[in-house]
């Protein structure tokens, strides 16, 4: 009895701050999401509120849009670059360090980049103005402010993309190497090892690196807040401008709205790790 | 003309401090099974590798069936090779795994597919198994889906990487007759890398002998046992007594004592006489005298290390004699297991008897 108190005792504080970190904030979101303007309940009043508004659903769509296009365009380029990388070949280290470098750089950062990169009075304007592509600054399209989230996208691009070829470079460097030497002495060319071998063995890492991606770039704020159109806001954007409101009309709204966004993320990552399962099962992984 | 041949490679891997590979070269014919033996790490992989087209050679030729292979990558070259690992395809069944190569290269149509790898996995002794995953399979299955794997793509020469040293030994020699079996029915050509010298005389007609970076010796597998023609061959097959001599014609003199060389031609100065562990005979009645140094138990027999002479030699010795450390221990040795080669590496030898 006295063990099983002293082991007990032993996970305590453990348990306290997962408590502290994990518990009490969705507690907090639950019981603001159902709280009036007064603290008190008011039952499903804001998520009523919330899902009929026209915003809401924009700024999710929108948010959910230019996460998995993110994180599709990363998974692409970053396969590209591994294989890119894979071999010895002169210069491999600075090249290696070159595809490496921006995982350091914050994402404050990395938005003001894209800012002197990609706006219109930007460096890739003055490059094409001095081509005599374009003639003036605003012949330049809209890259960052957009309403398309190209500049968002070209961020999450620009930081997802080392990251998720490291994951990869590892694989391609080990087991998949023998692999890909078997299936050549087999005869089979280069674009069947990438299909048929490659890719199947990159995938169960490509799958949860993705995930990660994506729920990074779903709930991130500071690059949609920089580089955003304020036409058309990010869910996070959106939650904070809701809850930081003067007139302390909608924070309850803006609980409710974290509470619906957290569902919505969390069950587009169950059912894609489920397909990802039930995809490896098939595959005897 | 010989069907491959490998000529004057030369291949030194970059921070080496020498050449793994130093005019290698090689020769066999189609339809044959050669090994290649040698100690581990003197590039019998490093060969392998350079004539699959996985490495380049520094310098030097690879010829099959009269096309220069030099500088076709490895899916041009129709040489398949069964590595170490299985290597199967996870994702795939093992029919799926056994198609591959026909599959992904348009090689076949689908009934033909079909029949073709179901004749391979009877061939196999596989039958009934191609729908499983290839994660239900013993080591010994994985490696002979791979063999058939190999076989399907229908290559020139198929090149074995000590396929079967991950496996116990009962496996091994099964799997040995099934890729003998494979090689008489198919007429395929096989060079069969291995560190192993037991395994090499149960699978080859021949076995050529890697030694500091170029073929010592090729010769048929028994020759190798018998009569080594220098110090390394022999210590790789299994002679572990060296013992410095001085002959004279057909008198050899040595810290043992005397001996009559058998069939000896002319010759005279320094040799080295090679004994093997089980040339141990007569035991506590034979002329020889020595004293155990240590004894080492090994199942149906001890091997012990008896000072004679002046000599440590070891000798294999039934397990129905028992001897301690210090006791005496009376002996003979076989004629047959003893041989006397020149001083210097490489020379010729010959039959040495009490």
């Amino acid at each position: 009895m006295k063990g099983r108190l002293s082991l007990a005792l032993s996970f305590l504080p453990i348990a306290v701050l997962m408590g502290v970190a994990y518990v009490w904030p969705v507690i907090a979101v639950v019981w603001g999401s159902l709280s009036g303007d007064d603290g008190r309940f008011a039952g499903w009043r804001n998520y009523s509120e919330v899902l009929n508004s026209y915003y809401f659903w924009d700024s999710l769509l929108f948010t959910f849009r230019v996460s998995l296009v993110s994180t599709a365009v990363s998974v692409a380029l970053a396969i590209a670059l591994a294989m890119a990388l894979r071999d010895s070949f002169p210069g491999k280290r600075l090249a290696l360090f070159v595809s490496q470098y921006n995982l350091s750089i914050p994402r404050l950062a990395a938005a003001m980049i894209m800012v002197f990169l990609l706006s219109q009075t930007g460096f890739l304007s003055s490059l094409a103005r001095q081509a005599g592509l374009t003639e003036s600054i605003g012949d330049f399209p809209w890259l960052v402010y957009d309403s398309r989230g190209i500049g968002l996208m070209a961020v999450f691009v620009w930081k997802f993309v080392p990251y998720i070829g490291l994951s990869v470079l590892g694989i391609l460097q080990g087991a998949s190497a023998e692999y890909e030497q078997q299936a050549a002495t087999l005869g089979v060319g280069m674009l069947g090892r990438f299909f048929h071998v490659i890719l199947p063995t990159v995938v169960p890492a490509v799958a949860v690196s993705s995930i990660l991606v994506f729920a990074s770039s779903f709930g991130d704020y500071e690059v949609p807040a920089i580089l955003g159109s304020p036409q058309r806001r990010s869910v996070s954007v959106m939650l904070y401008l809701k809850y930081v409101d003067p007139d302390m009309k909608d924070p309850p709204e803006a609980f409710a709205m974290m509470a619906l966004t957290s569902l919505a993320l969390m069950a587009a990552i169950l059912t894609y790790r489920r397909l990802a399962a039930s995809d490896a099962r098939k595959r005897g992984l | 003309m010989s069907y491959l041949r490998l000529e004057g490679i030369d291949k030194t891997y970059r921070g080496a401090p020498s050449p793994t590979l130093k005019g290698f070269g090689l020769s066999m014919e189609k339809g044959e099974i050669l090994v290649l033996l040698g100690a581990s790490g003197c590039g019998k992989t490093t060969a392998l590798r350079i004539v699959s087209g996985l490495e380049r050679q520094d310098s030097g030729h690879v010829v099959l069936d009269g096309v220069t292979m030099d500088g076709l990558n490895p899916e041009r070259r129709s040489i398949a090779m069964v590595f170490q690992k299985s290597l199967l395809f996870r994702n795939m069944t093992v029919a799926e795994n056994i198609g591959f190569a026909p599959r992904l290269n348009r090689a076949m149509g689908k009934a033909e597919l079909r029949r073709k790898t179901g004749e391979m996995l009877e061939l196999l002794h596989l039958e009934g198994m191609g729908g499983k995953r290839v994660t239900e399979l013993s080591g010994g299955q994985e490696q002979r889906v791979s063999l058939g794997r190999a076989l399907m793509a229908q290559p020139k020469l198929l090149l074995l990487d000590e396929p079967l040293s991950a496996l116990d030994a009962g496996l091994k020699w099964t799997l040995l007759s099934h890729i003998k079996e494979l090689n008489a029915r198919l007429g395929a050509t096989m060079l069969y890398v291995t560190h192993d010298q037991r395994e090499a005389a149960a699978v080859a007609a021949r076995a050529a002998f890697l030694h500091g970076g170029r073929i010592a010796r090729c010769a048929k597998p028994y020759e190798f046992y018998s009569r080594p023609e220098s110090r390394a061959e022999a210590e790789f097959f299994g002679w572990e007594n060296f013992i410095p001599a001085h002959r004279d014609g057909a008198r050899l003199r040595c810290a043992l004592g005397d001996f009559a060389i058998e069939g000896a031609g002319p010759g005279q100065g320094r040799a080295l006489l090679c004994v093997r562990p089980e040339a141990a005979e007569n035991i506590g009645c034979g002329r020889l005298r020595g004293i155990v140094a240590s004894a080492a138990p090994q199942g149906m027999e001890t091997v012990y290390e008896v000072v004679c002479g002046g000599t440590r030699l070891r000798l294999a010795v039934s397990a129905r004699h028992a001897f301690g450390a210090g006791e005496a221990m009376a002996f003979d040795l076989s004629p047959h297991m003893m041989w006397l080669i020149g001083w210097a590496e490489g020379g010729g030898g010959d039959g040495a008897g009490p």
